[in-house]
């Protein structure tokens, strides 16, 4: 299901944002006017709301004041099925790789990203200001404005404006456009205009760089990536378009996210290359499909108008893995290697189980990134989940000692912690993958929902392990809860019925377990 | 600055570009000012071959300064 959101605004109370660090008390002399927090976080940022109604003269005061960013009725926001861009039903790519939640976490709010290409035009779906202000080192073009229509669609995937009733979206809407020119408006690049792009989008403190090029080896532009690497910059590149075993380059520098593309129907594109270098796929349409193709807009090559118009390449998958990065930076990813690591491990496998070079780790699935994101977050759950568990045990008087409840609610948690999230790779799958990848194993175990229903059902014949079956359904059923109170915002009808059922399914086993304790063994 | 011989095709990648496909096999990606009406024919193309850059990636990039059709 796709949630999205959206801004409505209904009657609702004021809220100020005044200068960041303003206090309570200087707010009280300079305004004469009592307020409170939005949030006990708010005081760094003073976002506020007024005590009392104001009146018309002090609105007009608090708009006019140097020491008062905005002040604006309070807006409320809502979950929707999809974006109102009406040519986003054309956007298979995004529903692929379920874009949306990367909108629910964000959609890359403060992450820049270089895009690093023929330059950026200011087209009508782009949000005013999400470009910044660009560089070209193209010889005789001197803005970073794109006369060839390609660094435009690329940057459009990344941040089309999205939710506006205009056009197409982009995976993170949010996020910094930084045009670096160096494909000229023929496409074509010297290696030094790219290597120098490269660097210049460090300095200017550009967090990812999308390299939607390629050609021969070049050293210089391999030193400006591995400069970048260093840095600790998320570096994206496109693997090629061949249609041949061979990843292009910089695609194929050690530590750049290599991305093949995919087509509608999740298979490898024609025309992409593929190797071992490949880290993970991406659609970048297929037009030998109809409709296959990626819609964003763009301009017309060495024309001045601007339309929606179906791309395929490579290029086109990579901006989908730099959006998707800017996403998972946006909402709170720790580094590079966080990202990767979490692209990596949420990637939909693909061909061969595990690691293959046409898909990589596999097509890129943002709702599983961005829940394995919010795993790693947050934490503590697990451990409200092993005290719950322990909590339960006591109650429910299972004759189990302190230390086997605490362990067994530990291990409980443990399982159902990751189901809960919602990762969706077939356990099963995953589990035979675990002879050619040392992670799979577990990732497909934690992965598997399956495994509470299962533990409480074959447990239920056996009066001895009966408990643990138990302990197991009610860790699942205290850990869904806490997730539903604690982080209501990632709760659905799905979340409450996976409580209800493993809650309902503890309950009855408890209830057997209770019965066959009064009556002898057979 | 080399001549490189074989057959223009169109491909359709990002925003659509040019490549040249020579008898042995070995494919080019072509950048410059390329005549539609050469397209399928078979071309002499004088180019640098520095080794750039582009976002065609079928192949090494050529800057071209010359194309015409070949005799």
């Amino acid at each position: 299901m796709l949630f999205f959101l959206t801004s409505m605004i209904s009657a609702a109370p004021l809220v100020i944002d005044f200068q960041d660090g303003l206090s309570k008390a200087a707010i009280q002399k300079e305004f004469n006017l009592e307020i409170e927090w939005v949030h006990p976080l708010s005081s760094d940022e003073a976002l506020a709301y007024p005590k009392a109604e104001l009146t018309e003269s002090q609105i007009a005061l608090l708009n006019t004041s140097p020491l008062v960013e905005a002040v604006e009725e309070s807006i409320r926001v809502e979950a929707f099925d999809a974006p109102n861009d009406p040519l986003y039903e054309k956007q298979w790519n995004f529903e692929k790789i379920d874009a949306s939640y990367g909108w629910d976490a964000g959609a890359g709010q403060g992450v820049t990203v270089a895009v690093i290409d023929t330059g950026v035009a200011p087209v009508k779906d782009f949000a005013p200001d999400v470009i910044l202000e660009g560089v070209s080192f193209v010889s005789n073009e001197k803005t970073a404005t794109d006369q060839n229509g390609h660094g435009t669609h690329v940057a459009g995937t990344i941040a089309q404006y999205t939710n506006n009733q205009y056009g197409t979206s982009g995976i993170a809407h949010q996020a910094n456009i930084l045009p670096i020119k160096v494909l000229s408006k023929n496409g074509f690049g010297q290696s030094e205009w790219v290597a120098a792009g490269i660097d210049e989008a460090v300095d200017r403190g550009a967090d990812i760089l999308n390299l939607s090029l390629g050609g021969t080896p070049s050293k210089i532009i391999e030193i400006a990536t591995r400069k970048a690497l260093d840095k600790g910059v998320i570096v994206v590149a496109a693997a090629g378009n061949t249609g041949r075993k061979g990843v292009s380059s910089p695609a194929r520098i050690e530590g750049v996210i290599a991305v093949s593309a995919t087509g509608p129907n999740d298979t490898l594109a024609p025309y992409s290359s593929w190797g071992k270098e490949i880290f993970i796929s991406a659609p970048g349409g297929d037009k030998t499909i109809q409709d296959g193709g990626i819609l964003q807009e763009t301009i017309l090559p060495n024309q001045d108008t601007h339309d929606f118009l179906p791309f395929q390449g490579t290029s086109m998958a990579t901006p989908h893995v730099a959006g998707a990065a800017a996403v998972l930076l946006g909402a709170g990813a720790s580094n590079a290697d966080n990202v990767k690591e979490i692209l990596q491990h949420s990637a939909t496998d693909l061909g061969p189980t595990a690691h293959d070079p046409k898909y990589g780790h596999g097509r890129l699935d943002i709702k599983a990134a961005v829940q394995r994101l919010m795993l790693t977050q947050h934490g503590l759950s697990f451990f409200l989940t092993s005290l719950f568990a322990f909590g339960l045990a006591s109650f429910s008087r299972m004759r189990l000692s302190p230390v086997f409840a605490l362990s067994a609610g530990s291990l409980a948690g443990g399982f159902f912690f990751l189901p809960l999230l919602g990762f969706s790779a077939p356990w099963w799958l995953m589990k035979t993958s675990s002879w050619t990848d040392g992670h799979a194993f577990a990732d497909g175990l934690w992965e598997s929902s399956l495994i509470p229903l299962l533990a409480v059902f074959l447990t239920l014949g056996y009066r001895k392990i009966r408990p643990l079956g138990i302990l197991i359904g009610a860790a699942w059923s205290a850990q869904i809860l806490f997730q539903s109170v604690l982080y209501s915002e990632s709760s659905g009808l799905g979340t409450w019925l996976q409580f209800g059922l493993s809650f309902v399914l503890t309950i009855f086993a408890a209830m057997v377990h209770r019965q066959d304790k009064k009556t002898p063994l057979s | 600055m080399n001549v490189y011989n074989g057959v223009l095709k169109k491909k359709d990648i990002g925003a659509g570009g040019w490549q040249l496909v020579c008898k042995d096999g070995s494919v080019y990606d072509l950048y410059g000012n390329i005549p539609q009406e050469l397209q399928n024919q078979t071309v002499n193309v004088k180019a640098s071959a520095t080794g750039g850059t582009g976002f065609l990636m079928g192949g090494p990039a050529l800057s071209v300064t010359k194309i015409e059709k070949a005799n």
